[in-house]
């Protein structure tokens, strides 16, 4: 499913965090967006899916606006775009599987065979079926945001949106949530929008890297031309910046 | 022994008064549980809206029901329930009995109470659980319905449970305007038979085995959110 910013604007308060924007991501492609904490990237992929309201401009999903469309159409829109978050979001009172049978049960409608069999496949797919009836508090981080994963991958999203998905992770716990990110990268042909600084990860994955700041797209291209040979001074700085203490 | 003397012996009453404390525990429970229901309403439905973001940006609809919740919170219940039986017949011309002045100003006030608890239980879950449900393409509806209110109800439920505690207690004010209830039956024994302890500790002691029950309900209802948690 394709992604179009068209001249968006987008303020909190008096704090503009998105200027003019425009952005076309085709439907299937890989894109990493990077850039300084504050430049807006959290914030162009809360937009997508409308969880964040624009002042001006128009965000095209699928060729249909989000910003103008019935609250009952965009709810259809929002179950083909997934998103993961930061801190996980996952609901306390419900298990591994209660979470994410959730929306297969409430808003699809499934049957319970069906229900079960999609959320075991997904599960699987992320490595921890064996945790299905615990509680999200007896996981780990790195557990718990492979099962937010699961959660937005069972809906069989269109268009998936990760946002900084290791930031709240100790280091350590990183790597499993990564290997299963770039195997889904590997494996499905829906659009991916990630938020990261995981420059190695981004590396390998992406198709097309978009550097922000202040709101403002400063360079993108393919990860191997902007997170090797950058055009802007800017991005190299930044680069530089994130990168020295692999060294 | 007779049974007179059985329970003179017990609690220096007769068995018709015992009777008649009895009957005044099954008012006040009445009274109670009408008041509770009305009020766990109304309650809920004030702070429902005091809890939403679009009622606290337009700020008269904020006002109209910090009038009703301030008022409640901020002015004793006897003051309430004297004005609703004595003032609004005056004020209004309509004529306010003994039955609608107590359970509706128990109702009122209770409202008042659980709307601050709805709201607080509310706004304790952080947004990002809405976010959550809508982005699974939820409606309002059933995000609050799957993963707010279940959330909610485990901060909501304590302090809801102490303001119906509180209720019950409270009826005894409404025996003030006429209302028979215990607290009512209890001064009466006291005022014909000259002897006013024991109607008095008997009325208390049916307050207690009113209110025991709840107050372990709550302490038990509370354990089980902590080991959930």
């Amino acid at each position: 499913m394709k992604v179009e910013f068209k001249k968006v604007n987008k303020s909190y308060d008096h704090l503009q965090v998105l200027r003019n924007l425009d952005l076309v991501i085709e439907s299937g492609e890989k894109v990493v967006l990077i850039g300084p904490s504050g430049c807006g990237k959290s914030t162009t992929l809360f937009c997508i899916n409308a969880l964040e309201p624009i002042q001006s401009g128009e965000i095209l999903v699928g060729g249909t606006s989000t910003v103008s469309c019935s609250r009952k159409t965009l709810r259809k829109m929002r179950q083909k775009i997934g998103i993961v978050f930061q801190q996980f979001n996952l609901f306390p009172h419900y298990t591994v599987s209660e979470n994410v049978e959730l929306a297969l049960k409430v808003v699809l409608h499934l049957s319970p065979q069906e229900t079960h069999q999609r959320a075991q496949k997904v599960l699987g797919e992320v490595g921890l079926l064996d945790k299905i009836n615990n509680y999200v508090s007896q996981l780990s981080g790195g557990q718990q945001q492979r099962v937010a994963i699961a959660r937005a991958l069972v809906m069989e999203p269109e268009i998936l949106l990760l946002d900084e998905i290791t930031s709240a992770l100790d280091p350590e716990l990183t790597g499993e949530v990564l290997d299963v990110m770039e195997k889904l990268a590997k494996e499905r042909a829906i659009t991916m929008i990630f938020v990261t600084h995981e420059i190695l990860f981004s590396r390998k994955v992406a198709d097309r890297v978009i550097f922000m700041e202040d709101g403002m797209i400063i360079e993108q291209g393919h990860p191997e031309q902007v997170l090797k040979n950058p055009a802007e001074e800017r991005t190299r700085q930044f680069l530089h910046k994130v990168t020295q203490h692999l060294a | 022994m007779e049974l007179t003397d059985l329970t003179r012996w017990l609690f220096h009453l007769s068995p018709y008064d015992i009777l008649l404390l009895l009957k005044g525990a099954l008012t006040t429970i009445a009274l109670s549980v009408g008041a509770i229901g009305i009020g766990s309403i109304l309650g809920a439905v004030v702070g429902w809206i005091r809890s939403l973001r679009l009622v606290k940006r337009i700020r008269p609809l904020w006002w109209l029901t910090s009038i009703y919740v301030d008022t409640m919170r901020g002015t004793p219940l006897l003051l309430q329930v004297y004005f609703v039986y004595y003032a609004v017949p005056v004020l209004t011309g309509i004529n306010t009995s003994v039955f609608f002045a107590g359970i509706a100003t128990l109702a009122l006030f209770q409202g008042g109470y659980v709307s601050e608890a709805v709201r607080s239980g509310l706004e304790a879950i952080e947004r990002t659980q809405w976010w959550a449900g809508e982005s699974l393409g939820m409606s309002y509806l059933q995000t609050m319905r799957y993963i707010i209110l279940p959330q909610a109800m485990r901060i909501i439920i304590p302090p809801f449970i102490g303001i119906c505690l509180g209720v019950i207690k409270d009826t005894s004010l409404v025996s003030t305007i006429g209302f028979i209830e215990l607290s009512f039956r209890a001064k009466s024994i006291g005022a014909r038979t000259l002897d006013t302890l024991p109607p008095w500790l008997f009325a208390a002691g049916l307050y207690f085995i009113i209110c025991y029950p709840i107050s372990r309900f709550s302490q038990q209802i509370e354990a089980r959110l902590r080991k959930k948690q």
